[in-house]
């Protein structure tokens, strides 16, 4: 069997697979002969032998109305949330986390790519996440992949892997603003690239807000049209809505690139012809385009990021094929929007192209120069290097007291997008005289006010009973398993007052990886 | 013929053959390029160009069979043995039933059903070799669930 990686977008309403060879990115299709996946799985009911049965994808989909109770789906909004005991209880009565329903879509789209390539196992993978996927969802990201058998090399975000597969690589340098409108979701990233490094400087988006939204606003004017000329719609009558929800789509795609469509119904006998116009369409979603541009101006502003600065626009996912959303978005940002590469599957190319980059680190030889990619000084064997670093998703701080605004306040000690594995310190003093302990509280977030960081770990340490003042040094180490580990050092005597570990009680332990991988390892994939 | 000769010819054979095996070679590989190359493309014709049209051309199938008028029952007829020469076909809803080609839209509880049974196919579905252009959208009836009469609120 030949070695290869592949690059999985695992996304909120759809997922995807791909593969890079032959010096280009390729979509893995299906067993559908689809190149994206619905991130649906239906529990269907338990074999004889006690093994949950279940569908994922379109199957699961056409299934969900006889038992909308054993339906999940969005199951990425949950990933990471393990403290707050989101499960799903299947048929059998076992349990199912977001992680292992995660990893039932992860085997069904790599069975499927494997049917479809023919050739190989699909083992190694990368797999994007969004950029504002803190340290616990991404984990839960790569555990999902570990439960379903994989071996995870690397999660990456999202519109890094956009950015990748619009060719933007080790040579390139500048600031990129990443629009990402898919089927259900909006975010928006702006990262800074620079020597292969890509940075996330902000990001922001809407988690409800997708071309769904835009569908259903052609299925209003349908409705409007149909009503003027005397038909009354049942919402009742699936038949009808099914056949305007269809029309409405292929409304969609046909107002990008004519001026007007004409679709025709025929109820309770009567023929209707509509005029559906490109310009009463935007009148429509303008709403829906401002909703985007407040969140963009959110994030821009919010980091002081203004549109001269930014050097390139990609668009992503879908529903950024609409004329409008990049007319609109030349507009307000005065650039030229990037459009070489198919919006619904950029991320998962991404991710491949990536991923094979990460093949060759490793030794395996190919004489293959990727597409996009150029040759240069860093060449080696074909392959222009491409480097992500791991960073910090979030600041890691403690909270201490600030004697100007006489208040608790969240202090930085590790930035957020600082490389993995990290070490940084910072210095404090005690506050009151002959002070026997110390508590200290470990933050996650980027705001110095408390109110917007998690507390994700504390610990109660022992000091000698010294003056107030009396300093102290907390060490903070960031490891490449996402362990975060604690040293307090005395600054009087220099000696170590205590060290800890946070415990991720966001994610699974070891214990319950063996659990899960076991229940899933032990289900069929149809 | 000198010894000397026969090894001049003999050496501009060799060079000959060489080089026509590279040209085979070379050739072997283009042909393999072409043909993925024509694979690619009719691949894209399919999903660019055809199946759109065919898929538009269902939504006229739908409309035409809700007039019961010999003339629109005759053009369905003829649009849709078109389509089917051409290797679309109906999705047969009578047998199991295959989450694959058929969708559920709607659910009826029904006392007396033993378990679920497609009561009505409320848009038909039409496949392809190897691709579903749209799954057979279906009312189905499932067994009624008991009500647990302790669990009911008393009057």
């Amino acid at each position: 069997m030949l070695e290869k990686v592949y690059g999985i977008d695992l996304g909120t309403t759809n997922s995807a697979i791909a593969i890079f060879e032959r010096g280009e990115a390729k979509i893995l299709k299906n067993m559908d002969d689809d190149e994206v996946t619905p991130s649906v799985v239906v529990f269907t009911g338990v074999s004889s032998d006690g093994k949950d049965e279940f569908l994922v994808g379109e199957q699961a989909k056409n299934m969900a109305a006889a038992c909308p109770e054993q339906v999940v789906q969005f199951v990425k909004r949950n990933m990471g949330n393990h403290g707050e005991i989101y499960n799903f209880t299947a048929p059998s009565g076992k349990d199912y986390t977001p992680e292992m329903i995660s990893s039932l879509i992860l085997r069904k789209i790599c069975k499927d790519a494997e049917q479809y390539d023919g050739e190989n196992l699909v083992k190694d993978v990368v797999i994007t996440v969004p950029a504002y996927f803190d340290d616990a969802k991404r984990i839960a990201t790569k555990q999902a992949g570990e439960i379903a058998g994989l071996h995870v090399l690397r999660v990456i975000n999202e519109p890094t892997a956009a950015a990748i597969a619009f060719g933007l690589d080790h040579s390139y340098q500048g600031r990129i603003l990443v629009y990402d409108l898919g089927g259900g979701t909006f975010d928006v990233t702006v990262m800074d690239v620079k020597d292969g490094f890509f940075d996330v400087i902000a990001t922001g988006g809407d988690p409800q807000l997708g071309g769904i939204n835009f569908d259903q606003k052609l299925v209003e004017l349908i409705r409007e049209q149909l009503e003027e000329k005397g038909c009354t719609v049942d919402d009742e009558d699936d038949a009808i809505m099914a056949d305007i929800r269809e029309k409405a789509e292929k409304t969609k795609i046909q107002l990008s690139g004519v001026e007007h469509s004409r679709p025709f119904f025929t109820i309770q006998g009567k023929t209707y012809r509509l005029d559906i116009s490109r310009e009463s369409f935007e009148a429509a979603s303008k709403p829906l385009i401002e909703r985007t541009q407040f969140i963009l101006d959110d994030v821009m502003c919010e980091k002081g990021v203004i549109w001269e600065e930014i050097d390139q626009v990609l668009m992503v996912g879908g529903s950024t094929k609409m004329p409008m959303v990049k007319r609109w978005l030349e507009q307000i940002s005065g650039k030229e929007v990037a459009y070489k590469v198919d919006p619904d599957t950029a991320v998962a190319k991404g991710a491949a192209i990536f991923a094979s980059t990460l093949k060759e680190e490793s030794g395996s030889k190919s004489s293959v120069i990727p597409m996009g990619l150029k040759s240069g000084e860093d060449k080696e064997e074909g392959i222009a290097k491409l480097v992500i670093s791991d960073v910090t998703s979030q600041s890691l701080g403690a909270v201490s007291w600030d004697t100007v605004l006489k208040k608790e306040v969240n202090t930085v000690i590790i930035p957020n997008n600082t490389k993995i594995p990290a070490k940084c310190s910072q210095e404090f003093m005690t506050l009151e005289d002959n002070q026997t302990s110390l508590k200290l509280q470990v933050t996650e977030g980027n705001d110095s006010e408390l109110e917007y960081v998690k507390i994700i770990g504390e610990s109660l340490l022992r000091i000698p009973p010294y003056p107030a003042g009396s300093g102290v040094k907390v060490i903070y180490a960031y490891d490449p398993d996402q362990t975060v580990f604690i040293e307090v050092i005395d600054m009087v005597t220099n000696k170590s007052l205590g060290t800890f570990e946070v415990e991720r009680t966001s994610n699974l332990s070891n214990e319950e990886m063996v659990h899960a991988t076991d229940i899933v390892c032990k289900t069929n994939v149809e | 013929m000198s010894e000397q000769e026969y090894e001049k010819i003999l050496c501009e054979m060799k060079e000959e053959l060489v080089g026509m095996k590279d040209l085979f070679v070379r050739r072997l590989y283009e042909d393999k390029q072409k043909t993925e190359l024509i694979r690619i493309l009719t691949e894209q014709i399919h999903f660019t160009v055809l199946e759109p049209f065919i898929s538009d051309l269902i939504l006229v199938l739908d409309r035409l069979e809700s007039s019961e008028d010999e003339f629109s029952c005759s053009v369905h007829d003829e649009i849709y043995d078109i389509l089917h020469r051409r290797g679309v076909e109906e999705i047969d809803t009578r047998k199991e039933f295959d989450p694959s080609v058929i969708k559920i839209v709607r659910v009826e509880e029904k006392n007396g059903v033993d378990k679920m049974e497609i009561e009505k196919v409320i848009r038909k579905g039409y496949r392809t070799v190897g691709k579903v252009l749209r799954s057979a959208e279906v009312a189905v009836l499932v067994p009624a669930r008991e009500i647990d009469s302790s669990k009911q609120e008393k009057l």
